[in-house]
């Protein structure tokens, strides 16, 4: 397979109250084209900020990229100038969000605002463009498009907005498609749908895929490979079979352990201690260790690299330091 | 009140909003809800299903349009307003967001300390060392005291949350999703948290949530909504393992189970109709895949099939 | 029963967090120094003022800034810089009064508007009525009715922007009505009394405060017009209004007259402005939640 993306390094800071403060620091991780990727991790992890920097969508100030390397399809992404950036981001990489409403311009319909994303991007005319829009929106199973065209984001569930997200998403078909969170608003029966969709579209585009999400169910279900996130860094990753049978770092496996979901017939779930370290909070050495039943002094040594485990899985622990 | 008698009872309670332009919205439309002392009763069900709203009822924070609601024995919607404020201190809540629910101008002791000077209970001293225990119990410390909620992550601001609805030695905490906007490392935290409370001081729990697996870790009895009315109830065990209703099967099948290789999660189709104009008939029946005629026509009764399980489906079979 | 330890270390507490970014406020700076220089000048006007203000020097009229008298002197041989510093006294003490008058009346009607439903309609309602006028134009006819006073011009002025400090209150408290830790506290058997003044009053406030400071530079403003035109605090009291009115009839003469008190009352408006502008940027709410 061909790598898509690899993104090598990656930090990014933010100039706050308290100073600079790092909110990703060295991010390694890559994809391969038609891949499912699962991003997982928990607030500040830095899993949103990571698919902001592909999208070159950093808010800067106070955000900076202050070194690391993102290559699209061979192409160098940190170098591109905006006008560049904004092709790419049109016709090669999409991204659909947790709260479509945000994403979606009150005041315009949703047909124009399917449509202009094809007359700008694809150059189709007014009416071309609102056929097209059209079928879009029926291929991503909205009932009656033509009538929802001329609805506006308010009038629509969020469901059925999500639906509009990823129909605009995937109007020039794109090589990647970032869905961050894009079914943690929705009701679990809604869910549902929106992930058959998500598969059917994979299946039929056969783009790659980057799934950031906190829920360990959506992962398992929807992924071949995932990344965990913890503090601003990639604590392990490898193929999704793997990584829930043998998970590596202690905090998968912690994290694992800790869902009801898996804890069934357990009186008392075992619980992680202490609490998820903020960005400009985090410990030396290992940023789990603080919350580790396995660490030992050697752990605030210093930031653990990846250390292969099996082939294809990492994990950042130096139990497995070879 | 006799010694079986059940700590809460709510009966036909309901509650509809008019709404601009004409039109009701029934928000709980005609619920029975019996909660044991010593339970944790969990109300699940998707947004808009009208769980949050039926907690606020039970609160009397929202006033019901019809229906009764019996607590320790008294009528709670006949107390007049004097007498509903003082029955408050047995009945406390828990909310979902750890950031709205703390004013932010106070300390953590105002906070905590605060139902304590509402019912004017011992002097300010004793109210001091009645807060620090309470944090203790909930696994903050004196130092915490002084400080605002701002100071704190999620976790520890639900906890904050929950040591203020302990302070009064309530019987009957509604827990309104009080996990769902954690982190999922600190939501068993909080999980086993409350749980430890439940036995230490023998509380009874009124549990909203939406999250499936965890309330099948953590209650005894749940009933499930669906537009405004319970259409299933039945011990937790019983329900995971034998759903009866069409929409507890549907529900329990769209959770995407963590584990990879497990059968995939099955959609619903369609999605939850208005409840300014629910369907005729059973609520359900427009998305159910076994609906029959006689659905759009009769609205479906809770029927005990079997002991404590009941059900509001034509359908259903003991 | 055992708990784990979930919390780990605070940072040790930051005290006083907005004023230190008060202080970092570059505007809010240049506006607090302008603004207290007034204040320190009408506060020790005995002190600073070098002849008494009412003072009449006939050998002394028209003299021009320089020594003896660093102002100059007006059409009646009174020394500008004393009538400045009284007049400072006074113009500020209008405005003082009338942010405080607006303040508690418009921070009482605002409370019982947005938390209580019933009076809402009523209460607003009359407050649209006054605030159908223009401020200066109601303040002027109040003035005239009263007699003119400085008592009366505070009444006159507190009546035209009572509605606008309303207004204000009500929105924050219609917002913060709605909060969470409001109907906790409901929940836990508040009263409606408890409730407005342990939670609502306190969280409803910032954007009031913002307001008072713009509501004190109109109020000095609008008293120097009333002065101007005749219906504030009679001659020969000092005002800066009134020192503007003596002085406009000379002003090709004897330019400092007039133009001493002009450049005292822009002064103040401008450093009360920045001001405002300082608070609202460390007060509002949304700035607060992105910088976390």
């Amino acid at each position: 397979m061909t790598r898509l993306i690899e993104i090598e390094d990656l930090a990014v800071s933010f100039r706050t109250d308290r100073g600079e403060v790092e909110a990703l620091s060295g991010v390694s991780l890559h994809l391969d084209e038609g891949e499912v990727l699962g991003v997982v991790g928990e607030s500040g992890c830095g899993k949103s900020l990571t698919a902001l920097a592909i999208m070159g969508l950093v808010p800067s100030p106070p955000g900076r990229i202050t070194r690391g390397r993102i290559a699209f399809a061979g192409r160098d992404l940190l170098g591109l100038d905006e006008a560049a950036m904004t092709r790419i981001r049109g016709e090669q990489i999409a991204m659909i969000f947790q709260e479509p409403m945000s994403a979606l311009n009150p005041v315009f319909t949703v047909g124009e605002q399917v449509a202009e994303v094809l007359r700008v991007h694809e150059g189709l005319g007014r009416t071309a463009a609102r056929e097209r829009a059209a079928q879009l929106l029926a291929r991503v199973g909205i009932p009656d498009p033509a009538r929802r065209l001329g609805q506006y984001p308010h009038e629509l569930s969020g469901g059925l907005r999500q639906r509009v997200m990823i129909a605009a998403a995937l109007a020039c078909r794109p090589k990647l498609l970032i869905a961050d969170e894009p079914t943690t608003a929705l009701d679990v029966t809604i869910q549902a749908q929106i992930l058959a969709l998500l598969a059917d579209l994979q299946r039929e585009f056969g783009m790659a895929t980057m799934l950031i999400t906190h829920d360990l169910g959506v992962v398992a279900q929807v992924v071949t490979r995932v990344v965990v996130m913890y503090a601003g860094k990639v604590v392990e990753e490898g193929p999704v079979e793997a990584v829930f049978e043998r998970p590596s770092h202690p905090y998968t496996a912690a994290l694992m352990r800790s869902i009801p979901a898996l804890a069934e017939g357990v009186s008392r779930l075992p619980a992680i201690p202490g609490t998820v370290p903020a960005p400009g909070a985090w410990p030396r050495g290992c940023r789990f260790a603080p919350r580790c039943t396995h660490a030992v002094p050697e752990c605030g040594a210093g930031v653990p690299p990846l250390y292969p485990v099996a082939p294809g899985h990492h994990a950042a622990c130096i139990r497995h330091a070879a | 009140m006799p010694p079986d008698a059940p700590l809460l009872a709510a009966q036909n309670l309901a509650k509809h909003y008019k709404v601009r332009g004409g039109g009701v919205l029934r928000a709980v439309d005609g619920v029975d809800l019996t909660v044991r002392a010593g339970d944790t009763h969990a109300l699940v069900g998707e947004s808009g299903c009208g769980k949050t709203t039926l907690g606020r009822l039970i609160l009397r924070l929202v006033e019901p349009t019809t229906g009764s609601i019996r607590f320790r024995g008294e009528d709670l919607l006949a107390l007049k307003p004097e007498a509903m404020r003082r029955m408050r201190r047995h009945l406390s809540v828990i909310f979902q967001d750890p950031y709205g629910s703390l004013d932010p101008r106070m300390t953590v002791a105002e906070i905590v300390g605060e139902p304590l000077r509402i019912f004017g209970q011992g002097t300010r001293a004793e109210r001091r060392a009645r807060v620090e225990a309470l944090l203790a119990q909930v696994g903050l410390t004196p130092a915490h005291a002084t400080r605002h909620p701002h100071e704190f992550s999620g976790g520890q601001r639900q906890r904050i949350g929950i040591a203020r609805a302990l302070a009064l030695e309530p019987d009957l905490v509604v827990c309104d999703e009080p996990v769902s906007a954690l982190d999922v490392s600190i939501q068993a935290q909080i999980i086993n948290l409350l749980q430890d409370l439940q036995q230490s001081h023998g509380l009874t729990y009124l549990f909203v949530a939406h999250d499936l697996s965890v309330v099948r870790h953590i209650a005894d009895r749940v009933s499930v909504m669906y537009l405004g009315r319970v259409v299933e109830e039945a011990p937790k065990a019983a329900l995971f393992a034998a759903p009866r209703h069409p929409y507890t099967r549907a529900l329990l099948a769209a959770v995407p189970q963590p584990k990879p290789g497990a059968p995939p999660p099955v959609p619903l189709a369609g999605e939850v109709p208005s409840p300014l104009n629910p369907p005729s008939g059973c609520r359900f029946r427009t998305r159910c895949p076994v609906a029959v005629a006689r659905c759009a026509e009769d609205d479906p009764a809770l029927r005990e099939l079997a002991a404590g399980h009941r059900v509001a489906c034509h359908l259903a079979e003991a | 029963m055992a708990v784990e330890a979930a919390v780990a270390p605070l940072a040790p507490p930051r005290r006083f967090p907005t004023l230190r970014r008060l202080f970092r406020h570059r505007l809010f700076l240049i506006g607090l120094v302008l603004f207290g220089t007034m204040v320190v000048l009408a506060l020790g006007a005995e002190l600073i003022a070098p002849h008494a203000p009412a003072r009449m020097q006939f050998r002394m009229r028209f003299r021009p800034p320089g020594e003896g008298f660093l102002l100059g002197t007006d059409n009646f041989g009174r020394d500008i810089l004393s009538r400045l510093v009284f007049g400072a006294r006074l113009s500020l003490g209008i405005g003082f009064a009338v942010v405080l008058v607006t303040g508690i009346a418009g921070t009482i009607i605002g409370l019982a508007a947005g938390y209580f439903r019933r009076v809402d309609e009523p209460l607003m309602r009359a407050m649209d009525a006054l605030m159908a006028f223009p401020a200066v134009m109601l303040a002027l006819a109040i003035a005239a009715a009263l007699g003119p006073s400085a008592v009366n011009a505070v009444i006159a002025l507190s009546v035209v922007y009572i509605p606008r400090t309303a207004r204000i209150v009500r929105a924050s408290v219609l917002v913060v009505r709605e909060m969470e830790y409001v109907q906790a506290a409901l929940a836990f058997g508040g009263r409606h009394l408890w409730i407005l003044w342990r939670h609502v009053l306190p969280n409803s406030l910032a954007p009031l405060i913002v307001q008072l400071t713009f509501i004190f530079a109109y109020a000095v403003l609008a008293e120097s017009i009333l002065s101007f035109l005749g219906v504030g605090p009679p001659p020969p009291t000092p005002t800066w209004g009134n020192m503007i009115a003596e002085g406009k009839d000379y002003i090709r003469e004897a330019w400092w007259i007039a133009m001493w008190p002009g450049l005292a009352i822009c002064l103040t408006v401008l450093g009360l402005n920045l001001l405002g502008d300082g608070l609202r940027d460390v007060l509002d709410p949304r700035l607060k939640v992105q910088q976390g």
